[in-house]
């Protein structure tokens, strides 16, 4: 198990859950589709991988890689 | 009358729709968070009126950020209307999250599938999808306006349901599980706000408050005075995942049963590998910026200046001739000439110019790319207390500062909102233009074009300074939460282009023909009669700008423009920038609208508007760039960050401008003297000396910042 922010680029991982309180920011991920095993990849990082390009349910999202260290994947 | 509520996700086309039903031509983009502010407009429907009221995007009923807030409370307010809620036909899975927590809730809805894209990711059966969500589904091209009378028709049908509430399956499973251990009537009886229309007719129906346990969204609870310790205690820890799969599954299921998957990923392209590369990235925006600029300043926008600014003397001449006719040369005819001719005719000149920036601008916000900007100058901005949505804000900044304070709204920390609202200005706006090339281009010739951009380089430097310094101040920013959704690239339909160039076209004839005529006459009475009301244009006394000029000239002097004519147009700059050259085209008692005629006359030694130098010439262009803004800006700081922010931000603005100005001043007057590499020299080492300073106080902050790790600085959630 990992968090979503250290994963490699490109390939396939599956959510298991989420770390740490949940707030606003888990309800809107969940809201955006990280929901427990859905697919996600992640496509890109911006230069300082500060922020992440993650592909969800057929569309595609940057996200703060600290908002994703939060959902763990497998 | 009936008012209908047009929601949906950002960038679902919702915006597109209005106008499209109410014929309007509101402000759309690919991006993210366009509209920001509710729009309500009226449209027909067999002759009978309807209020279409557009709404910022919202994902959910749990709002995060200032305009979310906004749509859920329009929606509470009009519960007992009809809802638009409008999905991307390509983007459905994650849209119907949206319309299932309006079901759920017994909003009337009538659903809408826009084809915003050509590229077909689902394939849809809508009558399938209308039976089994149990409401009205439309398919419409909302740009194309196909489909628009098919969703008239459903709007005027009436709702004959006695309640809109939908009993989906996950909803009952949810509520079985908590409702036995917890007496949900007794809690909205004993608590609830009971005379609010939506807590009337919607709360009291005890699943919702189930939901929103589930959902675990302590602010509607708070709102409506209920009691959620205990109920939250009652749900699962996991509950937000639990209700959030639920509601994706039932999603699944639907689409599994009326629609057909044909692509894989929306959004993202092959292009995306060469925009987002970490080689290529900022080069690319650099190019695309500098093309745009070009464009603006130099090719196209310079031709169709000059053209104009013939037609404009052809058009005057005989008027003018008409008039000095008729009323001979005296202060009618000075009025006519100077003001409204010299003075507006100048700044008219400058409408290709300003327009195309629109233009483009509004290109760039159209073809999605502002999404690919915001996500890479994520990282930067960050680091400076602001978000990469803040892209959005800062780049519209250049065209109009008014309406980009105004984008700043979509922030969702309230000191990172005050932060981009209050940069804003800083980013030279269009209004600028005139000031630049005409004053610029007399003293800088064909080197101007590179202190024009040197100028918009320093406004976005100064934003990036003050941003950091707020940041570590008086505005620090919480944990940003940027999540940015990646639209497909587009291209900008011809129609809406015309649209754009027409729209900004008429609204800066509109700012023209209302403040800037209006504005002049009033310069040229205040620049013409004395304080005992003397007519003294011929020079037989002291005007009463001249005497306030003169007054404030000890203020100006040590930036190199004591001139009363130079203060003046700066004062009067602030009602709106493009009066700045149009005032010194009267003061200098220009009569046509040829800039080079204008640029030329501030050469002369006998020109009222006096600059004794190249170095104070820089001087007041960079003043002009940074002190205070046009009236409308400030007014909508004011409306945007409130009274103290606003005044902060007058009194930073006007403090930062003095000081750039006086070392701009310095430095080149420096320069003219003992030679620029001398200057230069010392300039590199004063600025090695502080770069060193700042690398190792940050080096030792750092070691404070986090025991648990090296980098995690403040965006660190797990220490």
């Amino acid at each position: 198990m990992k968090s979503l922010d250290k994963v490699q680029k490109n390939k396939n991982f599956k959510v298991v859950g989420f770390t740490g309180q949940p707030d606003g920011v888990t309800r809107r991920l969940l809201e955006l589709g990280f929901t427990i095993d859905e697919r996600v990849k992640i496509l890109s990082t911006s230069i300082q991988k500060k922020v992440l390009l993650v592909q969800i349910r057929g569309y595609v999202l940057s996200v703060r890689a600290s908002l994703l260290s939060r959902v763990q994947v497998e | 009358m009936k008012d209908v509520l047009l929601v949906g996700n950002p960038n679902a086309g919702k915006t597109t729709l209005f106008n499209s039903l109410t014929k309007s031509t509101e402000h759309t983009g690919n991006w993210h968070g366009v509209t920001v502010d509710t729009k309500k407009k009226k449209f027909f429907i067999d002759g009978a009126e309807f209020y279409l009221i557009d709404t910022p995007g919202i994902y959910s009923l749990c709002p995060l950020s200032f305009e979310e807030k906004t749509t859920v409370e329009m929606l509470e307010k009009n519960y007992n209307q009809k809802i638009i809620n409008i999905c991307d036909k390509n983007n459905l899975q994650r849209n119907l999250y949206l319309t299932l927590c309006l079901l759920e809730q017994g909003f009337d809805v009538v659903l809408v599938i826009n084809e915003i894209d050509k590229k077909n990711i689902f394939n849809i059966d809508c009558q399938k999808l209308s039976s089994m969500l149990g409401i009205d589904v439309v398919y419409v091209n909302a740009e194309k306006g196909v489909g628009i009378d098919n969703l008239k028709n459903f709007l005027k049908k009436e709702n004959d349901k006695k309640e809109n509430f939908r009993q989906f399956h996950y909803v009952k499973e949810l509520s079985k599980k908590i409702k036995n251990s917890i007496k949900i009537d007794e809690i909205i009886k004993k608590n609830g706000k009971k005379n609010d229309f939506f807590a009337k007719n919607c709360l009291f129906y005890e699943n919702i408050i189930v939901l929103k346990a589930y959902e675990k969204d302590e602010e509607f609870f708070k709102k409506y005075e209920l009691e959620s310790k205990n109920i939250f205690l009652q749900t699962p820890e996991n509950s937000m995942q639990i209700l959030a799969k639920a509601r994706f599954d039932f999603i699944d299921e639907i689409l599994k049963k009326c629609a057909k998957r044909t692509h894989d990923v929306y959004g993202y392209s092959k292009f995306d590998k060469i925009v987002l590369n970490k080689w290529l990235a900022f080069p690319i925006f650099i190019s695309v910026l500098a093309l745009i600029f070009y464009l603006t300043f130099f090719s196209v926008g310079a031709f169709f200046s000059e053209i104009l600014s013939k037609l404009l003397d052809l058009i005057s001449s005989p008027i003018l001739s008409f008039i000095k006719n008729c009323f001979g040369q005296n202060f009618v005819y000075d009025i006519f000439n100077v003001a409204i001719f010299g003075g507006v005719s100048t700044v008219l000149s400058f409408l290709p110019q300003i327009a195309l920036l629109f233009f483009f601008l509004s290109i760039l916000e159209d073809s999605g790319y502002m999404s690919r900007i915001a996500f890479i100058f994520e990282d930067i901005l960050g680091r400076i207390g602001l978000s990469g949505k803040s892209v959005y804000t800062l780049l519209m900044g250049f065209g109009c500062s008014t309406s980009a304070i105004m984008t700043s709204r979509n922030m969702d920390d309230k000191n990172a909102k005050i932060k981009t609202a209050i940069l804003c200005p800083y980013m030279s706006c269009t209004a600028k233009i005139p000031i630049y090339t005409v004053v610029g281009g007399a003293f800088f010739g064909a080197k101007n074009i590179f202190v024009i951009l040197g100028l918009y380089f320093l406004g976005v430097a100064v934003a990036i300074l003050i941003s950091k310094i707020l940041d570590v101040t008086l505005l620090k920013s919480k944990k940003q939460t940027f999540i940015l959704e990646f639209p497909p690239y587009r291209v900008t339909s011809l129609k809406r282009a015309g649209l754009i160039l027409w729209k900004n076209t008429k609204e800066f004839l509109l700012r023209v023909g209302s403040v800037m005529i209006s504005m002049n006459v009033i310069i040229w009475f205040l620049s013409s009669f004395s304080f005992s009301f003397k007519y003294v244009a011929q020079g037989e006394g002291i005007s009463i700008l001249e005497q306030i000029g003169k007054f404030l000239a000890p203020i100006f002097s040590p930036l190199g423009f004591g001139n009363w004519a130079i203060i003046s147009s700066l004062i009067v700059g602030v009602v709106a920038k493009e009066v700045v050259v149009s005032s010194i085209a009267m003061f200098n008692g220009i009569d046509s609208g040829a800039t080079k005629l204008l640029s030329a006359s501030l050469l002369l030694p006998t020109s009222v508007v006096f600059f004794s130098s190249k170095a104070s010439v820089l001087s007041f262009l960079v003043f002009c760039l940074l002190y205070t803004p046009c009236i409308a800006s400030v007014a909508m700081l004011f409306h945007e960050v409130g009274k103290k922010w606003t005044f902060i931000s007058i009194l930073i603005q006007f403090f930062v401008a003095y000081v750039l100005a006086y070392v701009v001043y310095q430095i080149y007057f420096a320069c003219e003297v003992f030679g620029f590499l001398q200057i230069l020299a010392i300039l590199t080492t004063i600025f090695c000396v502080f770069i060193s300073i700042f690398v190792i106080f940050r080096k030792i902050k750092r070691k404070k910042l986090c025991l648990h790790c090296d980098d995690c600085g403040k965006d660190c959630f797990k220490h």
